[in-house]
């Protein structure tokens, strides 16, 4: 997957756009409006393309924006006519510089960073404030250095007020729940800054880059909108022999595989190492080897090299058995969907049998260097993440324990005996401030337990944790002798006439089917009872991965009362529901 | 390299860039001919040109083209 830098990639985009109109519409549609300070037809053009790559069908509106934030200001305008889902702003540094030369004074020149960025906080806000969701473009660093290496000291050049400007935007983007930043500064200097930015492109035409850099500009825009929308990777499966260490470890002996000590050792350290910082970042890790169990894991606890050990692994695979069978035992062991699973292994083979019986798999083509595996993953953009949270740092060991736990299943005679040994606790309560950001990230991770997918941003579910005379708020934390899951279910509920009618409820599927869920519908009625509410109206509305709970009101002795095909209406009556018992003990205030 | 070889290489270079299978360069062509031939796309298919013949216009050059006869003629002094 190494990045085609010349114009082929960029005119075939621009192919795969043209080639779009209507014949797409099976795809969930995005809607994307773009405003930019300098020509933006050949990105809007490419973005399209972009989008259609991540699985959308892209509608998208170029704001008039070059003149002014006229349309931003404006509520009847044609932008919000238009209802973008996302507004991506993009900046060119070109017109940063225009204003930086403007300023005169010193004093001008130290303060434009600040000015510069009040002025695109303002339009953010008003964007924000209208409902979209904004990814916003920082700056690329200019060519420009009137004071040599001295520049990077004084505020009184362009470099430096560029690297200001590009970091109090990122403070400012950091706090603010509904943006996410698009870093053109790192594209630009991945690829080399002389390159990206082409002067006479600038001067003729008022474009942000050269055209053949227009491509990466574009997809990284469109992950982090498609990463919003829940579209995330949560786990690597990786093999072992000559993808985390050098040869095969079954032939070679664990003394026998390179791992440390020379040049070609340390790379694969090096690797480890990135792996490592991965899971540290929220990543599930697993192994998927050829090879006899004991001797893969004799290396991975005893070899003294080895960086990632055994306890970095939530599961362990490693048999003869071919290697789809073996991530489909692990996606089922671990609750996890196919296409939240990154295959990494350096042989053609089996990349290319993963590929074929299990499409919806990211399967990175490695190089043939251990040296290039860091660059070449970061270059398939798959690890965009839209938040981070205490939960990340420990999801690996979470889904650990899960796996300890299905093993231990298989000792007792019936599902109740299991349950019960578990010693579950559940904390369920309204959303508390400190777990918005975990809330608003389960609701964007929930694909199959996920009644309406609503896709409630933070700041929608902090409207519903404040409101507390016309919402309802249930969060849910679990823990159980093997450890604690965390937070895992949400339910933002709003209070109409005289029921309780649940806007978005999400579940971890971690946590189903072992009472959970009871306890969560017996807080709803316990609450709409506390309010003197009647009933409480639930809808299901069909996803392409929800079907798991299509049944759910059903099952708790809901009536359908309206069903229009893709959207189901249930309804049960305060008086008409009991509570349910389960093995869970609920913590109480 | 002939004038014929540069614009059989500018054709496609031309239905790339300005999405129209059925355009073929002639010297004496000029951009009100084409639909899709204003500013943006001019210098996506200058730098195709650029890419594909191994040099690099000037600005003043870009801004001088009136027709693609001086575009050949350009190419035919600068690529080998």
């Amino acid at each position: 997957m190494t990045i085609l830098l010349d114009n082929s990639n960029y005119t075939r985009m621009l192919r795969i756009a043209r080639g779009l109109e209507g014949n797409q519409r099976h795809l969930p549609e995005l809607r994307l409006a773009i405003l930019a300070d300098h020509a933006s037809q050949q990105l809007s053009c490419v973005l399209k393309a972009a989008l259609f790559e991540q699985g959308y069908f892209p509608t998208i509106y170029e704001a008039d924006y070059a003149t002014g934030p006229m349309e931003v200001y404006n509520p009847s305008s044609k932008l919000y006519q238009f209802g973008p889902d996302v507004a991506f702003l993009s900046l060119a540094v070109q017109k940063y510089r225009d204003r930086f030369l403007a300023e005169v004074t010193p004093k001008g020149r130290e303060t434009l960073p600040d000015a510069y960025l009040a002025e695109t906080l303002g339009v953010i806000d008003a964007l924000c404030h209208a409902g979209c969701s904004v990814i916003v473009s920082n700056l690329a660093l200019p060519i420009e250095r009137m004071f040599g290496n001295y520049s990077a000291l004084t505020g009184q050049s362009l470099y430096s007020s560029v690297l200001r400007f590009n970091s109090i935007l990122a403070e400012a983007i950091a706090v603010r729940k509904a943006c996410q930043l698009n870093d053109v500064m790192y594209l630009a200097n991945r690829f080399g800054v002389e390159s990206f930015l082409d002067e006479r492109l600038w001067l003729a035409s008022k474009s942000l880059c050269a055209s053949k850099f227009l491509p990466e500009v574009a997809r990284s825009v469109a992950r982090t909108a498609a990463a919003r929308k829940g579209k995330t990777t949560k786990c690597l499966v990786l093999d072992l022999d000559n993808t985390l260490w050098g040869g095969v470890v079954g032939d070679d002996g664990k003394e026998g595989i390179c791992l440390g000590g020379d040049a070609y050792g340390e790379a694969f350290q090096q690797f480890q190492r990135y792996i490592l910082s991965l899971k540290q970042r929220g990543y599930i890790l697993a192994v998927c080897s050829k090879n006899e169990a004991e001797t893969a894991l004799d290396c991975c606890r005893n070899h003294p090299e080895m960086i990632l050990r055994e306890e970095d692994f939530a599961i362990f695979v490693a048999n003869w058995d071919d290697k789809a069978t073996n991530i489909k035992y692990i996606t089922r062991t671990l609750n996890l969907g196919l296409d939240s699973i990154v295959f990494i292994d350096d042989s053609p083979f089996e990349r290319n049998l993963v590929r074929a019986a299990l499409p919806a798999v990211a399967v990175p083509e490695m190089p043939d260097d251990v040296a290039d595996y860091v660059r070449v993953l970061e270059n398939s953009g798959l690890f965009e993440a839209i938040g981070y949270t205490d939960d990340d740092y420990h999801r690996n060991q979470t889904y650990r324990e899960e796996a300890l736990r299905r093993t231990e299943q298989l000792k007792y005679n019936s599902v109740d005996d299991y349950l019960n040994s578990l010693e579950m606790i559940i904390d369920c309560g309204p959303f508390k401030a400190e777990q918005l950001p975990r809330i608003a990230q389960l609701i964007q991770r929930s694909n199959q337990f996920n009644l309406r997918t609503q896709r409630f941003s933070e700041a929608d579910c902090e409207r519903y944790m404040l409101d507390t005379s016309g919402c309802v708020t249930l969060s849910a934390r679990l823990q159980d002798r093997f450890g604690d899951y965390g937070l895992i279910s949400a339910i933002c509920c709003e209070i109409q006439e005289r029921w309780l009618a649940v806007r978005e409820f999400v579940m971890s599927c971690r946590v189903l089917k072992r009472g959970v869920e009871e306890c969560l519908i017996n807080n709803l009625f316990n609450e709409a009872r506390k309010r003197g509410l009647v009933g409480v109206v639930g809808e299901y509305i069909k996803s392409s991965k929800n079907a798991m709970v299509k049944d759910f009101y059903n099952d708790f002795g809901f009536d359908l009362v309206r069903n229009d095909g893709l959207r189901q209406v249930w309804y049960l009556d305060v008086e008409r529901y009991e509570l349910k018992q389960t093995s869970i003990r609920e913590m109480s205030e | 390299m002939t004038e014929t070889e540069i614009l059989s290489k500018l054709t496609g270079i031309f239905r790339d860039v300005f999405d129209d299978e059925t355009l073929v360069a002639r010297p004496e062509m000029t951009a009100h001919e084409v639909d899709r031939w204003d500013s943006l796309s001019h210098m996506d298919m200058i730098l195709l040109v650029e890419e594909a013949f191994g040099i690099r216009f000037r600005t003043r050059e870009i801004v001088d083209l009136m027709n693609v006869g001086d575009l050949v003629r350009l190419i035919g002094i600068r690529a080998h």
